[in-house]
């Protein structure tokens, strides 16, 4: 895609984004509002850019028909035909690609499978609890066996498990040949099934490549730290030792800790010891901005 | 075509299942068998006076309310329903024509209507058959069923095409039919104004069918009624308009759908 925009209006939701995309997994990750979904979809071919060009598997995505065969999407929004069943529903949506009743209820059944949705196959999908819709969005997409998967923050609101059996289920896929470019806004998530990540922030291109060197980046991120422990004072002495706290805050009344450092990594390292050292009776302890807005917040500026 | 005509099949059978199974056909039904229920309170309390205007009001109550009411329930759901339910996106994602999405709708829809429509026609003109004065009963119902039918399918179309254009396309569809329409269909407005309005050329299409039973149907039209064959013309290209114009619009539409 090149100098890619899209905005609703006055509000942008993409602007000059200029990258390429290679082959395996790719994870999206931005915080809400970053462009994530207005990306998915432009690349789904479900809206146009309103500047620049953008190519999908070599085609112009808008509608279509020869990219939809070799592309497989599962959108963010929780909706199905609540009236079909989960057979149905796949099977419905995979003759739509041109294949037989037979053959699409035969690919229907693999897929449902392969999400682990067997069992309640022939049950109404208003029946579905959320990571079971989740799964029988997954399965529609990938019934085809797409050269592209696109998926829209498919672990959301899922179980521990069922995040675990997804996260397996896309390297599966993608050792068999399929890209998948999946979005995420926690970064962890993205991180236990690809290296490559593309970074967005405001509907503009933040980074683009490893984990590790977005790692690098957030671990310069000053970090604030929230302690609770018996001995604030204490524990407020004992880190000022370190070379790599800014500034403490202490508040006695509560006996909390904040503590800002400008080297999260370093300072995680040096205060174990700090503590097994001590009698400070720490209670508990936070990062104060783990959220990735934060992150992102720190990174543009 | 062949990939238009399979997609079409495909989408027809599946959401003829689909509405057979909604609220939306419970409630039409409903209302299809309103006009049976009617007649035969009123069969039951005229017993058997002489010179009461069967016809007309038979057509007021079927032609101009169901119809109209059950073309807009079912047309304009083509589309806008897709859209409120956020499930546009799986259509649109596969590799068919968009049109087939649209006209595949389109024609489950039509056909459920048309089903409640000649069941609610043929079950009035039976209960009401002893006013006729003296009309075949099967010939009266049969021309009126084919003219609602024809009215269904040019109502439902027209709020397809519209569902296909605007968010809210009941609200606009009511305010067409049942003020704008009936207005004027029923008003004694002067001039070629009535022209404007589907209900007149349904009109005129069964008047001049033969049967007995609709010949005097020009009792409120203050215009000279049309040939049957130039009403039905007139249908067909509104018909035929709308079916392309919503394939059109839908092809090149681009739907935001949030989370």
């Amino acid at each position: 895609m090149n100098d890619l925009g899209r905005w609703y209006g006055q509000v942008v939701g993409l602007n000059d984004l200029s990258l390429e995309i290679g082959e395996g997994i790719t994870g999206l990750i931005g915080p809400n509002g970053a462009g994530k979904s207005t990306f998915l979809k432009l690349i789904a071919g479900e809206i146009r850019p309103s500047r620049g060009s953008l190519r999908v598997l070599g085609e112009v995505p808008f509608a279509n028909r020869a990219l939809f065969a070799r592309l497989g999407f599962c959108p963010q929004q929780d909706a199905l035909y609540e009236r079909m069943t989960g057979m149905q529903f796949v099977s419905f949506l995979v003759r739509l690609s041109g294949y037989s009743q037979a053959d699409a209820m035969k690919l229907a059944g693999r897929a449902l499978e392969r999400v682990d949705l067997m069992e309640a196959a022939h049950r109404p999908t208003r029946t579905y609890s959320k990571g079971m819709r989740q799964r029988v969005k997954l399965a529609q997409a990938i019934a085809h066996k797409p050269e592209l998967l696109v998926v829209d923050e498919p672990l959301t609101g899922l179980d521990p498990i069922a995040r675990e059996s997804l996260t397996s289920l896309f390297k599966e896929l993608a050792s068999e040949g399929t890209s998948i470019l999946l979005s995420s806004h926690v970064l962890h998530e993205v991180e236990s099934m690809t290296n490559e990540i593309v970074l967005l922030h405001r509907g503009r291109l933040l980074a683009q490549g490893e984990v590790r060197e977005v790692r690098d980046l957030l671990s310069r991120h000053p970090r604030r730290i929230e302690f609770s422990a018996r001995s604030p004072r204490k524990l407020a002495g004992a880190l000022m030792e370190l070379e790599l706290v800014s500034s403490i805050q202490v508040s006695a009344e509560d006996s909390r800790l904040l503590v800002e450092t400008s080297d999260a990594g370093g300072f995680f390292r040096a205060l174990t010891p700090v503590v097994a050292s001590g009698d400070f009776g720490v209670t508990s302890m936070e990062c104060a901005d783990e959220d990735l807005e934060s992150v992102f917040d720190y990174l543009v500026t | 075509m062949q990939g238009f005509i399979f997609a079409t099949k495909t989408i027809f059978t599946s959401q003829l299942y689909m509405s057979l199974r909604s609220v939306r056909f419970l409630l039409s039904a409903l209302l299809a068998l309103g006009p049976i229920v009617l007649s035969a309170l009123v069969a039951f309390f005229l017993g058997d006076r002489e010179g009461v205007p069967v016809p007309q009001m038979t057509w007021m109550l079927i032609a101009q309310g169901v119809t109209p009411l059950l073309a807009l329930m079912f047309g304009s759901a083509v589309i806008s329903e897709e859209v409120s339910d956020r499930t546009i996106t799986y259509l649109f994602t596969r590799p068919i024509p968009r049109s087939a999405v649209f006209i595949g709708r389109w024609l489950a829809n039509f056909a459920i209507v048309s089903a409640l429509l000649t069941i609610s026609t043929f079950g009035s003109m039976f209960v009401l058959r002893a006013y006729l004065d003296g009309a075949s009963y099967a010939e009266s119902a049969w021309a009126m069923t084919e003219t609602v039918i024809l009215g269904a399918a040019t109502y439902s179309a027209l709020f397809a095409g519209l569902g296909a254009l605007v968010k809210h396309p009941v609200i606009v569809g009511l305010a067409y039919t049942f003020c704008f329409e009936f207005l004027l269909v029923n008003a004694p407005i002067p001039g070629n104004s009535q022209h404007m309005s589907l209900q007149f050329h349904l009109r005129s299409f069964i008047a001049n069918s033969g049967a007995d039973a609709w010949q005097g149907l020009d009792l409120f039209a203050s215009n000279t009624l049309i040939a049957r064959g130039d009403a039905f013309a007139v249908h067909a290209v509104v018909l035929l308009i709308s079916l392309v114009g919503g394939s059109l619009l839908i092809s090149r539409r681009q739907f935001e759908l949030t989370a």
